[in-house]
């Protein structure tokens, strides 16, 4: 073997190496919902079996999360009877900024701290906020980058409510 | 040669896996949302600014950058 492509070999190594070292871990399309217990979230993890479930990842410090928690109370209300459930995954590092959020805006939905943010390095969602939405049989069914105001609420509703007609 | 090579081979793996360069999370981008990183966080320098970029240019304006960076959205 010639000396240049010594050089390339062992160049295309690295480069594998390096690419494989970093992969993020991301919940994909119809992959099962992880087990959230599993994740030491602070707050009351509600019953998720046989419901349909959006997880939206949030923060305190993020204004567009701000404008979506209308919007799912909004939901939560209307659809809570049908088998809805919202579960919002605060990444707060600070218990103080998560319960002072909570108390402005006075969600009737569920809500928990990922402080640690392991649930959030699990999920690896592409911004903030992201809504996860997972199936009655607890699949992954899409994932939805951002709030971006009534048309993020259609598409949102639209899906909710294709999902909620299916069976356990 | 070879230990040049060597030596080249080294050097550009340190690069790659003992560099600086750290991709920031979406999730992580709290600090950036904070007041403290504002551009218009504070009034006086910001006319200061104004007035001695007048001065220089004989033009106002364009700095009509809003908030913080955490790249929400």
């Amino acid at each position: 073997m010639s000396l240049l492509k010594k050089f390339r070999l062992a160049g295309g190594l690295i480069m594998l190496l390096w690419g494989v070292t970093n992969l993020g871990a991301a919940v994909a399309v119809n992959d099962p919902m992880p087990d959230l217990r599993s994740f030491g979230l602070e707050g009351e993890i509600p019953d998720l079996e046989g419901k349909v479930v959006l997880i939206d990842i949030w923060a305190s410090w993020c204004a567009p999360c701000k404008a979506s928690f209308p919007a799912f109370d909004a939901m939560h209300e209307a659809k809570v009877d049908d088998g809805l459930v919202i579960l919002a995954v605060s990444v707060d590092r600070k218990a103080k900024d998560y319960e002072s959020f909570l108390k402005r805006l006075k969600p009737k939905f569920a809500t928990v701290r990922d402080g640690n943010q392991k649930l959030v390095a699990e999920l690896n969602p592409p911004a903030m906020p992201t809504s996860f939405i997972f199936g009655r049989d607890g699949k992954l069914r899409s994932v939805h980058r951002g709030f971006h105001g009534d048309s993020t609420v259609e598409e949102l509703s639209l899906e909710i409510e294709m999902l909620l007609k299916e069976d356990a | 040669m070879r230990k040049r090579i060597v030596i080249l081979l080294l050097v550009g793996a340190g690069g790659l896996f003992f560099s600086g360069c750290q991709t920031v999370q979406p999730w992580e981008r709290g600090m950036m949302a904070e007041y403290s990183m504002r551009p218009d966080r504070d009034s006086l320098h910001d006319a200061m600014s104004e007035h001695i970029y007048f001065s220089r240019e004989s033009s106002s304006g364009g700095r009509g950058v809003g908030g913080s960076g955490c790249g929400c959205n």
